[in-house]
């Protein structure tokens, strides 16, 4: 190789080097990115009352919170 | 809750032996109630829970908190469509429900937050991971 492309063996190295390393496109749910909603993962639906019930609706033990947000 | 639920929910609710229901409380009058609302229209988008443990986590927040806070959050942290939401809090259309669901607790003799029931074994007051393990699995 021609001693004036040096330069091109340079720049295939650069890019082997950094190309594994470039960012990653998107991939992550609004959830995922949230530790504080893991909850989320669990089964969520509301029952015939309408209160909201996380976890299969034929689990055998029924847990009702009463609390406030605040 | 806050520190115990995330514990419940893998031990027992992911693998079908606990159900969870939430059961909003208001003894805070306004502020109670726009929470348990903001809770309620991210659930319209899929998102109770979610909501329900932000709220939990920025308490400090939620004391003085306007609408445009928890839109703010359904946004940036739920992911959810906030302008849908937005309409939702200012429209009331679930401070019946959660008003309802409050004077029920009410007649209940609910008097303690929180208060849980167990299949149907009520207890009062914060517990621990533990005691709430030593209800759960002595059911059958």
């Amino acid at each position: 190789m021609p001693t004036r492309y040096w330069w091109l063996v340079v720049l295939a190295l650069i890019m082997v080097a950094c190309g594994p390393q470039m960012p990653a496109t998107s991939q992550t749910s609004p959830v995922s990115v949230q530790p504080a909603v893991r909850s989320a993962l669990a089964e969520e639906s509301t029952n015939a009352n309408g209160e909201y019930v996380l976890g299969s609706p034929n689990a055998p033990v029924t847990l009702i919170d009463y609390s406030d947000f605040l | 809750m806050l520190e115990t639920e995330p514990k419940i929910v893998d031990a027992y609710v992911k693998p079908g032996r606990v159900k969870l229901i939430f059961r909003h409380i208001l003894d805070y009058g306004a502020p109670s109630l726009l929470a348990s609302q903001a809770a309620e229209c991210a659930g319209e988008q899929g998102m109770f829970w979610p909501m329900h443990e932000l709220l939990f986590q920025r308490q400090d927040a939620v004391w003085t908190a306007k609408p445009e806070l928890f839109s703010q959050w359904a946004k940036a942290d739920l992911k959810i469509d906030d302008g849908r939401f937005a309409s939702c809090l200012s429209s009331g259309k679930y401070k019946s429900k959660v008003e309802g669901i409050y004077a029920a607790a009410r007649e209940r003799g609910v008097r303690v937050r929180p208060t849980f029931e167990i299949n149907e074994k009520r207890v009062q007051g914060a517990l621990t991971f533990d005691a709430f393990k030593q209800i759960i699995d002595a059911l059958p």
